[in-house]
């Protein structure tokens, strides 16, 4: 096919006779076809907004450190009065507690102190102390987050099962009322559980199950939740139910049913009623969405 | 005229720097993840570009901004990577039509087809794919790709269309 013609074609330059002898030759279908199809490969959407968000705060926290003469008498001056107040009360609460929260379906992505980013996972929260930060660095995790650490002193991931330490390396975090879960991405971590502590090397993937922890291969580079799905394998009901309250804010009506049966299968973040149906047809359950309610029964 | 401009306007004041983000943070986010695939995080690759922005921000004058970002996020991008293939994601279509039920048999070939057209685009060279794709998928002019990856107009037409013939040809199996 001629190069310019096609040229022309793509910048709409062709006349019209030249058009239609292009538009004849059995090429000009596959053309068509491969710019039409193009745009199913569009890069994902990018959020502006809240990545400026956390652009002006890792700006703002590295400005801190940067004035850091100012910062030090500030501090000075802030330690004794602290330790003042401490004294007489115990419940001061400290200034540089930073916490941040994302509601059902939002994510959000975090930079620390020392550059190292959360991305933190839908109806999840963490805190850490900006104070203490160069001594220790240690997060408190409630949900799900995945952590790519900047190198450096130990750094700890805090939660209600257990702790997660590292030096530098990227890793996934599952911290839920019904799951725990450990995904090492890059590097190795150490999980503490209960006075045990278990390494996880690249590739490892520990979960709690009842109790019992289990460490499995997952050689994903990327947690489920980063490609907008929730893969669960022989899950209850009621604990699928759970993970999906993370990324649509529904309630569920489940008197009906039995929620104790196992669940193996994906559902997406992106489009609720498309996730219900990968829940529910494998089931043999139907639904009927009232407002927030979703009322589930036997088919 | 130009040292006092120069001198007057930098980075480093608030307004020049936020608009330096509204006007080229998306089109940074797209370069890095079409040249190199979402495993490497093109969100971080903005923030970091524009970090650095920022730490520069005396040195760097605002009409250098735009090729200092694309540069700095070319740049941390490519010490990371080495040369892995860069396979794209493409939007499941039938996620899209809901419920209505399809032909399956029409459902697989348009799967087999958007594979292969998969595959053809990770056999592209970086170059050719980021062009194509920011003009087919983004609809950038040739001028605006052109500026963002530093090369001619007519470089940036020969991109595309050699992108076009090797997917075509590649796809149709030839």
């Amino acid at each position: 096919m001629e190069e310019e013609i096609i040229k022309k074609w793509l910048n709409n330059e062709l006349s019209e006779e030249e058009l239609k002898s292009f538009e004849s030759t059995k090429e000009y279908k596959s053309y068509v076809k491969i710019l039409d199809n193009a745009k199913y490969f569009k890069a994902p959407e990018f959020d502006a907004d809240s990545s400026k968000e956390s652009l002006d705060f890792a700006i703002k926290s590295r400005t801190k450190s940067n004035n850091k003469i100012v910062y030090q008498l500030i501090a000075s001056i802030a330690a004794v009065l602290i330790i003042g107040f401490l004294i007489f009360d115990y419940t001061v609460p400290n200034q540089l507690e930073n916490t941040k929260t994302t509601e059902i379906a939002q994510t959000h992505n975090i930079t620390l102190p020392d550059q190292s980013i959360v991305d933190l996972n839908a109806n999840s929260s963490i805190d850490y102390n900006e104070a203490t930060w160069e001594e220790e660095r240690l997060v408190s995790l409630e949900g799900e987050a995945t952590f790519n650490v900047e190198k450096g002193k130990k750094f700890t991931v805090s939660t209600n099962y257990g702790t997660v330490e590292v030096l530098g390396t990227i890793f996934n975090v599952k911290s839920r009322d019904y799951a725990f879960q450990v995904q090492c991405i890059e590097g190795s971590v150490k999980v503490g559980i209960k006075n045990e502590n278990y390494i996880l090397k690249q590739h490892d993937l520990l979960k709690l199950e009842k109790d019992k922890v289990i460490i499995e291969s997952d050689r994903s580079s990327l947690p489920d939740w980063k490609n907008n799905l929730s893969i669960v394998r022989n899950e209850t009901l009621n604990n699928v139910l759970m993970e999906f309250q993370n990324y649509y804010d529904v309630e569920f009506e489940t008197s009906n049913i039995d929620t104790n049966k196992t669940f193996t299968g994906s559902f997406t973040h992106q489009n609720m009623e498309i996730a219900l149906n990968s829940i529910t047809l494998p089931l043999g359950i139907s639904y009927k969405i009232e407002g927030k309610k979703v009322f589930l029964t036997h088919k | 005229m130009a040292s006092t401009k120069s001198f007057s306007d930098n980075c480093c004041k608030k307004n020049i720097f936020d608009k330096l983000y509204n006007d080229h943070s998306k089109d940074l986010h797209d370069f890095i993840y079409y040249k190199f695939g979402a495993e490497h995080n093109p969100k971080d690759k903005v923030q970091v570009a524009f970090m650095k922005l920022w730490e520069n921000c005396k040195k760097v004058s605002p009409d250098k901004a735009k090729s200092f970002l694309f540069s700095v996020a070319n740049n941390t991008t490519l010490n990371v990577i080495k040369h892995k293939k860069v396979v794209l994601k493409y939007e499941s279509k039938s996620d899209r039509s809901k419920s209505d039920i399809q032909d399956p048999q029409f459902l697989m070939e348009e799967q087999e087809y958007m594979d292969k057209y998969q595959l053809a685009l990770s056999k592209l060279t970086e170059e050719k794919r980021v062009a194509f794709l920011l003009n087919r998928v983004e609809g950038k002019k040739h001028k605006e790709i052109a500026e963002i990856l530093g090369i001619s107009r007519k470089a940036v037409e020969k991109r595309i269309y050699t992108a076009l013939d090797q997917l075509r040809k590649d796809i149709d199996g030839i």
